[in-house]
């Protein structure tokens, strides 16, 4: 390929990125640009203008996409500010769909499809309208469910009535809740689960959730070891109650056992253990997100400066 | 490794610092009409060189700006396409003079004997 060969290429390459209406008076220009740097180039080291050089010259121009770019710059599809969020959802929604779903290729495609579509809308709205609907807005607090002292003893009162409480003793429970007029019986719990590591260690992740709570009621707010510590007790919580959606089995010699005594009831009971595992298992990877985007608020209080006191 | 950091950032730097007055020296230059090269030319017996990817193109967006006017003078051989400041691009001038004197006196004092 000849001098001018090389340098026909390279204008043709930077002239296909541009605009119809711009490409041929771009590249009659550049091409006579290039031509001149290149004379000159080849007079300052005293030699011929030929492959080499030329070569040298355009990979110091750079690459014609970059080139191109510079003639005529085009927005990003997605904005490099939104890169962040852009990742952080495509990787939550590909590990959701992987674990919600076995065979999840084409879900996960689509997931990554409907993200980009997502973000390049809002891109584009933000662009159309800057102080418009995806501007930038105060927000009152940063992590509202976690309060102080009353919503942490409320969770941890909540925790105890309903969920613990049942685990324990379903019948009792529902004896209670139906004054007695409920199925006598159809709850009551195998012995085998009764005596199974699977309730104990349940039970002990229970215990320990609620005691977090009830160390930040008496604290009056969330330390960060209590953070910490409700992540870890929320996913592993979660992962145990996901582990009675399937049939149980001790760890000596695997066989399957019951959780309750009535035929039937565990078929009814595994699909809420499951759903109940996983919205705590997902609460859990919430909160650790959380944590992971935690920004310390300013110490001590929050004064306004810019309010007056009437009268 | 960290020296060689320290210096591709202070090399880094002083790009940045070039590039914020690129366009001041571009429209300074384009009181007269200029060629791309020509341009190039002038911009580096002034002391400041300018990389042939970066300037051709500022030529067109500021064109496209509407603070350049520009022609194909077939006369030349080979012909060529020359640009200078219109009436905005005159205005954008003195408006970046000013903006840049008030700049460069703002940086004198925070230097001082420096």
């Amino acid at each position: 390929m000849k001098t001018h060969d090389v340098i026909e290429s390279y204008v043709r390459d930077v002239a296909r990125f541009l605009p119809r209406d711009k490409r041929n008076d771009v590249a009659l220009e550049l091409r006579e640009l290039l031509h001149d740097e290149l004379a000159a180039k080849a007079e300052a080291r005293g030699v011929a203008p030929g492959r080499a050089l030329a070569m040298e010259l355009l990979a110091g121009f750079g690459r014609p996409a970059e080139v191109a770019a510079r003639y005529h710059p085009r927005s990003p599809l997605i904005d490099p500010e939104d890169n962040h969020n852009f990742i952080i959802w495509a990787i939550f929604g590909i590990v959701g769909i992987s674990v919600l779903k076995g065979d999840a290729a084409p879900d996960v495609m689509h997931w990554i499809g409907i993200v980009f579509l997502v973000f390049a809308m809002i891109g584009w709205a933000r662009r159309r309208q800057p102080a418009g609907r995806f501007a930038w807005r105060p927000s009152a607090q940063d992590m509202p469910a976690q309060g102080g002292r009353w919503p942490a003893l409320l969770a941890a009162l909540g925790l105890v009535v309903f969920p613990l409480l049942v685990y324990l003793s379903p019948q009792g429970y529902w004896d209670a809740a139906t004054l007695g007029q409920g199925v006598a019986g159809g709850l009551g719990q195998t012995d085998a689960f009764l005596d199974s590591w699977q309730r104990t260690a349940t039970i002990g992740w229970f215990a320990l959730v609620i005691a977090n709570y009830l160390v930040v009621a008496a604290q009056d707010g969330w330390k960060r070891w209590n953070r910490q510590l409700g992540i870890t007790g929320h996913i592993g919580l979660g992962l145990m109650l996901l582990a009675h959606a399937a049939p149980l089995a001790t760890l000596v010699d695997r066989e399957p056992f019951a959780i309750f005594v009535a035929a039937g009831a565990d078929a009814v009971a595994r699909p809420w253990f499951g759903f109940a595992g996983a919205i705590t298992v997902l609460g859990g990877l919430y909160g650790m997100y959380r944590e992971w985007v935690r920004v310390e608020p300013a110490p001590g209080p929050t004064v306004s400066t810019g309010a007056t006191t009437a009268g | 490794m960290a020296p060689k950091d320290a210096k591709e950032n202070r090399e880094v730097g002083l790009v940045e610092l070039r590039r914020g007055v690129l366009v001041l020296a571009v429209l300074s230059q384009l009181r007269r009409r200029q060629y791309g090269y020509s341009l190039r030319q002038a911009l580096a017996e002034g002391g400041m060189p300018v990389e042939e990817g970066t300037l051709y193109p500022l030529l067109r967006r500021l064109e496209a700006q509407g603070l350049l006017a520009s022609e194909w003078d077939a006369g030349t051989a080979p012909p060529r396409r020359y640009y200078r400041l219109n009436a905005d691009g005159k205005h954008a001038l003195a408006e970046l003079t000013d903006a840049w004197r008030a700049q460069v006196g703002a940086i004198n004092g925070f230097l001082g004997g420096a």
